[in-house]
């Protein structure tokens, strides 16, 4: 890293923070993260959102590679070219949910619609099982809650690493009551850190969801 | 005589005290320097208040709630320069 700074020439570059940089040029992207490069990650950006124990917030390189190599084959383009039908499906299911806004001539809160239809794509995915957001009326429930929660409190997760643990470890009914933005937080967590994973696999242990039994025996 | 009698800590405790302090403001000085003159991105050029404390970030991202994205923009307005 620190070879690639004296690199750097005088440009639209500027100092933000003790230890960051701000590069004005999208170029420079290409040139930073190299496939071949093995770089860590910056801790306060992987702070921000909590657990630091997935692929997802590694900090270091090697961890992340190792976490990672776990899941890959399942992302590879087999498998997702063979996932197609299952998105072309809930394409469908979106469009003639749109189509009943056009007849009724109500308003379509598309954002919530969008949302839906990848949380759906996603869930089903990862959890062999989707939440069914298509089907919420209006799309009411959705991930739109939880995920504009996250972008709240990372701002402040990421100038205090420590209060995550802090807040992990108070009961829930009490974090509700000081912060409901939080709890949502905390539930996008326990999501992603499967805690009703292992039961929808158990129940349906045939297909995709195989990814969690292979997750829980190499980890 | 009056003057060095007071430059003698009258106990240990205010004593200990002393030391604990200045070795606080020595270290928070010695950090400042450090980012502000020998940190390997000290040369860059940025407000000197983001270069010495985080609580600059906070300020815009915190209480002013996730505005340090825009504000970065304005920096690079006041302190960016073409490519030489």
């Amino acid at each position: 890293m620190s070879s690639k700074l004296k690199l750097l020439p005088i440009g639209p570059i500027v100092r933000v923070t003790p230890n960051e940089l701000h590069i004005l040029d999208s170029d420079y992207y290409e040139e930073l993260y190299v496939k071949s490069g093995k770089l860590d990650k910056y801790p306060p950006f992987a702070a921000r959102f909590g657990s630091d124990d997935t692929f997802f917030n590694a900090t270091f390189h090697e961890d992340h590679r190792r976490l990672r190599s776990a899941v890959a084959p399942y992302f590879s383009k087999r498998k997702i070219t063979d996932f197609q039908p299952v998105v072309k499906a809930k394409l469908k299911k979106l469009c003639s949910k749109i189509e009943d806004y056009a007849r009724t001539g109500k308003a379509l809160p598309l954002h919530r619609a969008w949302t839906a239809y990848a949380g759906d794509i996603i869930t089903e995915f990862c959890f062999a099982k989707a939440y069914d957001h298509l089907e919420s009326p209006d799309f009411k429930e959705t991930f739109h809650e939880p995920m504009h929660a996250v972008c709240q409190s990372s701002t402040v997760l990421m100038q205090f690493p420590w209060l995550w643990p802090i807040m992990n470890s108070l009961p829930d009914w009490l974090v509700i009551r000081l912060e409901p933005t939080m709890y949502m937080h905390i539930q996008v967590q326990q999501v992603s850190a499967g805690l009703d994973i292992v039961y929808r696999v158990s129940a349906n242990p045939s297909g995709l969801s195989s990814y969690y039994y292979r997750l829980e025996r190499k980890l | 005589m009056d003057l060095v009698r007071l430059a003698v800590p009258a106990s240990p405790a205010v004593a200990g005290l002393l030391i604990a302090a200045t070795t606080a403001v020595g270290y928070c000085l010695a950090v400042a320097a450090y980012r502000l003159f020998f940190h390997p991105i000290a040369h860059f050029p940025g407000p000197k208040l983001a270069g010495l404390t985080r609580w600059y970030e906070f300020y815009y991202d915190v209480i002013q709630q996730g505005q340090m994205t825009f504000h970065i923009q304005d920096l690079h307005k006041k302190y960016g320069k073409p490519y030489t």
